[in-house]
């Protein structure tokens, strides 16, 4: 007998991990809210979650990567330079967080350095992300709002559900945006 | 083994920038335009004051994704994309 394992579907997975990257970005923009400690532990985590985020989305990477001087969507080309400004932006932050950190640092045996200069660069790379995930998910947002369709709305209102592909294979590059 | 190859170029990525951040940071390069820290935990505000940074943050980010989506569909309006010729 053939036995079918059920997958996962990679947009659903991708879908709610960037759901949950969004709101701890949005509570670790705001540390007076968590408290000190919740903001330098949630600041790791994201560092681990942004991390998977490009693993599921390395395809597209390495697709726009090859292709960035030839046949590519100026929006992907676009997209392309704004998600590494980003990935450089978020890499600051949480080295430069981790330079000022009072709780992550000590629980390793480590000290922190306290110096102005990296609280500045803190703040400043922080101010500056706000405006880089606002263009980010701006540039995805028809992604965004297909996939809240498929994966949230439709299961909500199963009159009106939105026909399911019938198979789950990966999206072409065409489909991704990639090629023209 | 293929996703452990890609995190550590992940990785190494980050490596790089840190690196490059330590360096202009020890040097000095940067930080002496740049003004202190207005927030973190420090004294003042409150809960409310939390909370009104939560949906400051979310208003900025609201705004540019109508502007920038809103936009490119005002656009699109003006200048419609060219028909396939029969
Ligand atoms: C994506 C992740 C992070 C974001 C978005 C973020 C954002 C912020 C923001 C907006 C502030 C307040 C800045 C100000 O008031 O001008 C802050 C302060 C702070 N952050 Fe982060 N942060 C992140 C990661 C981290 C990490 C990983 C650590 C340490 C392990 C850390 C440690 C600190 C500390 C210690 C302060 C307070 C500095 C002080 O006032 O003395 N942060 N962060």
């Amino acid at each position: 007998m053939k036995q079918t394992t059920k997958r996962p579907n990679r947009n659903l997975t991708k879908l709610a991990l960037d759901i949950g990257i969004f709101l701890s970005f949005l509570v670790a923009m705001a540390p007076r809210f968590s408290g000190m400690t919740i903001h330098e532990w949630l600041g790791v985590a994201l560092g681990a979650t942004i991390t998977t985020h490009l693993l599921l989305n390395w395809s597209w990477i390495v697709q726009v990567t090859k292709r960035f001087f030839g046949k590519v969507q100026w929006s992907a080309r676009l997209s392309y330079v704004l998600n590494a400004l980003l990935f450089i932006d978020m890499t600051v932050i949480i080295f430069t967080g981790l330079m000022i950190s009072k709780a992550v640092l000590p629980t390793f045996g480590l000290e922190a350095m306290h110096g102005g200069v990296w609280k500045a660069l803190h703040s400043l790379s922080a101010n500056l992300s706000v405006f880089l995930v606002g263009l980010h998910v701006a540039l995805h947002w028809q992604w965004i709002v297909n996939m809240t369709k498929r994966f949230i709305i439709a299961p909500l209102t199963p009159g009106q559900a939105t026909p399911q592909p019938a198979r789950v294979a990966r999206p072409t590059l065409k489909e991704e945006g990639v090629l023209q | 083994m293929r996703t452990l190859g890609r995190t550590l170029v992940i990785i190494l990525a980050a490596l790089l920038v840190a690196g490059a951040a330590y360096a202009l940071g020890s040097a000095g390069l940067i930080g002496a335009t740049t003004g202190g820290m207005h927030g973190g935990h420090g004294p003042g505000g409150g809960e409310a004051f939390a909370v009104g940074e939560i949906v400051k943050n979310l208003g900025i980010i609201a705004a540019i994704v109508a502007l920038v989506v809103g936009g490119s569909a005002l656009a699109k309006r003006i200048r419609p994309a060219p028909q396939p010729s029969l």
